[in-house]
């Protein structure tokens, strides 16, 4: 609906005059043009009528008997919006010295005597008009003024050289500051010297250009730093407006921000991308002046185990302390850019530096082997101490690489090879390293995509009880087929996952499959057979193990019975008394136990006879080794001796050939396994045999 | 400006026939009523004024009597009144007892021809 025809309120208008006549044709006409009218025959019934009716117009005779016009007229201006009331006198032609009285009494306009009733429709409609435009510009007016009270910013209207002329807001001070007691007669007064000084030229130019200038200043408020923006606008005059705005917040936020992207909030280093800046720039400035440039890359040793043990409150506090330790290496070492230290966090525990290198990189050796050193004391964790040394990879511009990524990669490769060295030490990068540790890298990164994405598989070995070659169970084997690379030896990716951190996930995911396929073959009537699990010693000394291997049954609804756990020496002498009592809550359970590869680790006796297992499984080197060399046979038989003495069954691994079965019956051997029956296979052939 | 032979002026009248009033009546006819019932009032009031030789008195009786004179186009009878008013504003009593001696029979005569008017369309 168009605006002009929403209906109009009704207009209210008041009349006042003594004369009957008037006010009978007054309120005749106006009624009759759609105007409320209110009648009074004398000045106090004008006034109660103000306050009653609230007209919004007021027709007054002037000459009335008690109150007259000029005195109501008065009395009205000092009611409750009586002074933007419009108060139109009713006086005669003949009398021009009473309309001057009205003026002078307040009134707004007048109307002659005797009146023209027709006319004075149009001039009523014309004086509220007149009246509602001039509201209509009061509150303009009242919501700018107020506008500028509430703007933060000063507004000043400037001559061409700078002189104030008015202060539109701020009332002649700086944001910020309090209107202050002498008016300033030029802006430069207020602003800080620096500003001050650029201030003329700003203002010609702004005036020569026709174009708002901008100029940001610093100073110190209150001890703290406000950042002023002053906009020069020039007017048509030659004047200028200038806006000095109060912009800390914005620029702090435009910080906070920059932080933000650019920062690691943990350890208050720069991040990846804020290094990837900074090298690039000095590996620019470098290449230029032929210098060369030396990239650390500084890998905490065992970190993750911080993380996993200890929770990562703890994994936190150390990051924090190694960074400062980091920093504290490199003193006041800057590098191209003022209040940077050339030093970024990469990652979880990765850092990187660089620094130039003067001489050959022997003498980056020499740094890189201080920051090593400054990693050997112990972090303090809370109520403990954790180890957490560095193993440090050098690489140097522009011999090792051209750019960031190049040099990045093989730092990388050589703190890798530090790692794999025996860790806590500084490798400088060689050429060759780098194929190494690529495949190590990109193998690394399939074999989480393949326990991600279930793409592993459980062979299973048939064992076998060496009087009737009955079979009496399995065990069960990690297959992992590469993609491109084909099936990789377990002994190779098993490696790469315990060095990598993840062995416990690939343990939790072998024990869920078997326990799956258990709960298959149940399903589908087949005999059931125990099967045995390689626990990698790293799962088994985790507290949490006893609860994942029987969630995981249960899960399943597999009788413990049917689950074997098979264990290397090594990952029991570790923590002999959390080995024991873990064994001892595992037993309780109803798993069975074996020692895996025995003979080949500490072999402690003592231990062993203190750890409640049923099972040892004599390592395939020395069965291999029968019943050719003596050795291995004595050791077959020792034992088995030994094993049988302490009511434990035996396991051969690896038997291939009949020679070496023909020992094992001969000695009393319970079980065998190997090549002369069956290699590891896949679930559903195993089933089949079931 | 046409005064008719009763000294009234024909615009105005005229104008007030064609305003509607609030009892459905022409307008002539409830301006005419309420000329005739007040005016002798007001008379009454300019008599006395001029007894008790209260000159103001007699002005705003006069500029109350001018008004209603004004509303029927009585544009004579208001000249008349006028100056009344004037002399009396100016504290002249023997000049007031003077101009007032016209006045009855002159309001008398708007009277009539009001009459005529409200009477005959």
């Amino acid at each position: 609906m168009p605006l002009s025809s929403l209906p109009q309120p009704v207009r209210r208008v008041l009349l006042a005059d003594d004369d009957a006549s008037t006010r009978l044709l007054a309120h005749s006409v106006l009624s009759g043009a759609g105007f409320q009218v209110f009648l009074a025959t004398n000045g106090e019934e004008a006034i109660e009528s103000v306050l009653r009716d609230r007209p919004q117009m007021v027709l007054l005779d002037l000459e009335m008997p008690g109150v007259d016009g000029y005195e109501a007229c008065r009395r009205m201006r000092c009611l409750p919006g009586g002074v933007e009331l419009p108060i139109v006198v009713v006086t005669s032609l003949d009398d021009p010295g009473s309309i001057e009285r009205a003026y002078a009494a307040g009134a707004t306009d007048f109307v002659t005597k005797p009146i023209n009733w027709v006319l004075l429709v149009h001039r009523v409609r014309y004086v509220l008009r007149a009246a509602d435009s001039a509201g209509a510009l009061r509150a303009a007016e009242s919501r700018n003024q107020a506008l500028l009270r509430a703007m933060p910013d000063s507004l000043f209207l400037l001559d061409g050289a700078g002189r104030i002329q008015a202060c539109a807001a701020g009332g002649g001070a700086l944001p910020g500051d309090s209107p202050g007691q002498e008016s300033p007669t030029t802006l430069a007064a207020l602003l800080p010297p620096e500003a001050a000084l650029a201030l003329p030229t700003l203002c010609a130019q702004a005036l020569s250009s026709r174009m708002a200038t901008t100029l940001d200043c610093q100073r110190l408020q209150y001890g703290v730093t406000q950042v002023l923006e002053v906009r020069l606008l020039p007017n048509e005059d030659g004047t200028l407006l200038a806006i000095v705005r109060d912009v800390s917040e914005q620029k702090f936020a435009e910080q906070r921000i920059r932080r933000l992207a650019y920062y690691d909030n943990l350890t208050d280093l720069p991040n990846r991308e804020w290094m990837e800046m900074r090298l690039t720039s000095a590996l620019l400035a470098a290449g230029k002046v032929g210098r060369r440039v030396a990239v650390l890359f500084i890998d905490l040793d065992q970190f993750r185990r911080v993380n996993d043990t200890l929770g990562q409150l703890a994994g936190d506090a150390v990051l924090i302390e190694a960074a400062d330790r980091l920093r504290r290496c490199l003193g006041n070492v800057h590098f191209g850019v003022e209040d940077e230290l050339p030093l970024a966090r990469l990652g979880a525990d990765e850092f990187l530096l660089w620094l130039p290198l003067a001489d050959g990189p022997e003498s980056v050796v020499v740094t890189a082997d201080r920051i090593r050193q400054a990693f050997e004391p112990l972090f303090p964790c809370g109520p403990v101490e954790v180890k957490a040394t560095a193993s440090i990879g050098v690489a140097c511009y522009p011999a090792d690489g051209h750019d960031v990524p190049t040099l990045l990669r093989n730092a990388d490769a050589a703190s890798q090879q530090a790692k794999v060295a025996g860790r806590n030490r500084v490798v400088v990068y060689r050429a060759e390293m780098n194929n190494r540790a690529l495949e190590r890298l990109s193998l690394e990164a399939d074999l989480r995509r393949a326990v991600a994405s279930n793409s592993l598989e459980v062979y299973y070995q048939p064992k076998y009880r060496v009087d009737d070659l009955g079979l009496v169970g399995a065990e069960a084997l990690l297959r992992w087929k590469h993609p491109r690379l084909g099936f990789i030896p377990p002994n190779e990716f098993i490696g790469l996952a315990e060095a990598a951190g993840f062995i416990v996930d690939i343990d939790r995911w072998v024990v869920k499959r078997v326990c799956e396929d258990i709960s298959v073959w149940r399903a589908a009537g087949k005999r059931l057979l125990p099967v045995a699990v390689n626990l990698s010693a790293h799962e088994f000394l985790n507290q949490a193990v006893v609860a994942m291997i029987t969630d995981a049954a249960a899960h399943a609804e597999v009788p413990h019975g049917l689950l074997e756990l098979e264990l290397t020496e090594n990952a029991l002498v570790h923590d002999a008394t959390l080995a024991r009592e873990l064994l001892t809550q595992l037993r309780d359970a109803g798993f069975t136990l074996a020692i895996d590869d025995f003979g080949t680790g500490y072999s402690s006796l003592q231990y062993l006879r203190s750890f409640p297992v049923h099972t040892l499984k004599i390592d395939r080197s020395f069965v291999q080794g029968a019943p050719d060399e003596r050795e291995a046979c004595a050791l077959i038989r020792a034992v088995i001796q030994f094993a049988h003495s302490l009511n434990l069954s035996v396991v051969a691994e690896g038997v291939e050939n009949y020679r070496q079965l023909d020992l094992l019956r001969a000695e009393g051997c319970d079980y065998l396994q190997g090549y002369l029956m069956d290699p590891a296979l896949p679930v559903a052939t195993y089933a089949a045999m079931l | 400006m046409v005064l008719t032979e009763s000294e009234l002026d024909r615009g105005v009248i005229d104008a007030l026939r064609e305003l509607p009033s609030p009892d459905g009546r022409s307008m002539i006819v409830c301006v005419a009523e309420l000329f005739t019932q007040d005016s002798p009032a007001l008379l009454q009031q300019m008599q006395q004024a001029v007894q008790r030789e209260d000159w103001l008195a007699l002005a705003a009786a006069v500029h109350a009597l001018k008004s209603y004179a004004g509303n029927v186009g009585a544009l004579r009878f208001m000249a008349q009144l006028r100056e009344l008013e004037l002399t009396a504003k100016a504290g002249d009593g023997p000049q007031c007892i003077a101009l007032l001696a016209p006045i009855p029979a002159a309001c008398s005569t708007v009277v009539a021809a009001l009459a005529r008017e409200a009477i005959c369309p």
